[in-house]
């Protein structure tokens, strides 16, 4: 995994990488409070990840759920993704904001860029962004 | 001509002669003497004459009867010895074959004798072996009992691996359990060294090197899982083997006592024929004894036969030159006969 070492004028970001149904997703680790294990289900109050960005028909399977503490609007809520793969500072130049032609698609999932990743493309969540979902799911089950 | 005829005659002449050389003699006195001398000499041939029929034909008769007789006798006896010959004859030829069809029979029943005794000592043999067979089997059996013995407790030591083998993969899971809580432990120092910015740099890196340190432990938990599911996999195999292998062996404990009651069931079986046959060898022997004797007094038989046959012939020689003479006997009766019937008649 390519890295770019934390420098003192912090020229990266410091990133969660993490798996849901076989995708690796990135998030920016001030936006996590806490990673914690996760037995079977969902924690009371907490969300699964599939629930929160859609997936389709794409088959979805939490071979180790762990739940991941984030900051929503000064709120902490309890998202279950598989498994945290790695926290790490990427350079800036290792980051690329969406094509403006798929954007519109994108952003309303809560993605705003991608990570080059070895042979990967990594997305990119903003947490912030997916506030409204929750809120629908919450009024859903309440 | 008969014999009394000629006799007669014979005189006559005689009478004639000596009339003829005693007239030759004396002439003078020779008249008178010829003639008394043939009267005499007529006297002397009618007595002759009529005593040879008073005396000799009664005679003659009965020679001819008795002559007849033994005739009759002879070619009686020679008839009764020629079928006795042909009898005899008969019956050396059968008491020949007799010989010979006992002779061979002896021959066989030697060799019978001699195979018997073969099959008394190949029973022997079978009995000899039959009882080895049984011990080695016997011995199988307790080695496979020993097999058996030994394969129950290397199964209970594979239960036992393979328990200890799961009671392994529980330690591995709680290995596992604290290197991914470690894991999580590091991921949460990291995200607060993240959240500590320059100052929480340097805790970072102790974090990450946590966090290797965590996962190295679940790669090797995970690689010992692996390994310990092989070793479950082939304990299992082990145990499904030895099972497997623990019934063969059953099935070839009972296989090896069935054979053990079989072969003491044969040994009784090679017992009564090694008996039977040692009886029928003795009892060959003794016919081998018996049929030779019969053969020697065959023999003896064939020999009073053969002697009886010569015997036959000569008694039939002698008779045939009994018929011979019997047959010169009557001719000569005949001609006597004959004789004293010309005289009578002429």
């Amino acid at each position: 995994m390519k890295r770019t070492a934390a420098t003192g004028d912090s020229t990266g970001l410091e990133i969660l990488l993490f798996r849901v149904g076989g995708v690796c997703f990135g998030v920016e680790a001030d936006q996590v409070e806490r990673v914690d294990s996760c037995g079977e289900g969902a924690q009371e109050g907490s969300f699964w990840f599939h629930d929160l960005v859609d997936f389709g028909e794409w088959p979805v399977v939490y071979r180790a759920p762990t739940l991941l503490l984030v900051k929503i609007a000064g709120e902490g809520v309890g998202v279950v993704i598989d498994a945290v793969r790695d926290i790490a500072e990427f350079g800036l130049d290792a980051i690329r904001p969406f094509p403006p032609l798929v954007e519109p698609f994108v952003l309303p999932k809560g993605m705003w860029g991608v990570l080059q990743l070895d042979e990967e493309i990594v997305p990119l969540l903003d947490f912030q962004r997916l506030r409204h979902r929750i809120v629908d799911l919450r009024s859903k089950h309440p | 001509m008969k014999l009394t005829t000629k006799f007669v005659v014979m005189n006559a002449v005689l009478l004639a002669a000596a009339v003829a050389l005693t007239t030759f003699s004396f002439t003078g006195f020779k008249a008178v003497v010829v003639v008394r001398t043939l009267v005499v000499a007529a006297i002397f041939s009618a007595l002759s004459i009529f005593l040879s029929r008073r005396f000799f034909s009664p005679l003659i008769d009965s020679f001819s009867e008795i002559s007849e007789k033994i005739h009759s006798r002879a070619g009686a006896i020679s008839s009764a010895i020629n079928q006795q010959s042909g009898l005899a004859t008969r019956l050396s030829s059968s008491v020949v074959e007799i010989s010979s069809t006992m002779e061979e029979f002896s021959s066989t029943a030697s060799q019978i004798s001699q195979h018997s005794q073969g099959v008394v000592e190949r029973a022997d043999k079978t009995l000899e072996d039959t009882k080895v067979g049984a011990t080695e089997v016997e011995n199988l059996t307790f080695k496979v009992n020993d097999i058996s013995q030994n394969i129950e407790a290397n199964l209970s030591e594979i239960v036992e691996l393979g328990r200890r083998s799961k009671e392994i993969n529980k330690i591995m899971e709680i290995i596992n359990n604290i290197a991914n809580q470690t894991k999580l432990i590091a991921f949460n120092a990291a995200l607060e060294a993240a959240s500590a910015g320059e100052a929480g740099k340097r805790f970072g890196v102790v974090a990450i090197e946590i966090r290797r340190l965590a996962d190295s432990v679940v790669e090797s938990t995970t690689e010992i899982e692996g390994k310990i599911t092989e070793i479950q996999d082939a304990v299992n195999r082990l145990v499904m083997s030895s099972e497997k292998s623990s019934e063969l062996i059953q099935e070839g404990q009972q296989y090896a006592a069935q054979t053990v009651v079989m072969l003491i069931e044969s040994v009784d079986g090679v017992e009564e024929t090694a008996n039977a046959a040692r009886q029928i060898s003795l009892s060959i022997q003794q016919q081998q004894i018996a049929s030779s004797q019969v053969v020697t007094a065959i023999k003896d038989i064939e020999e009073g036969a053969r002697v009886s046959t010569e015997s036959i012939q000569q008694s039939n020689g002698a008779t045939a030159e009994l018929a011979g003479l019997t047959d010169e006997l009557r001719s000569l009766v005949n001609s006597l006969k004959t004789g004293t019937v010309s005289r009578e008649n002429s």
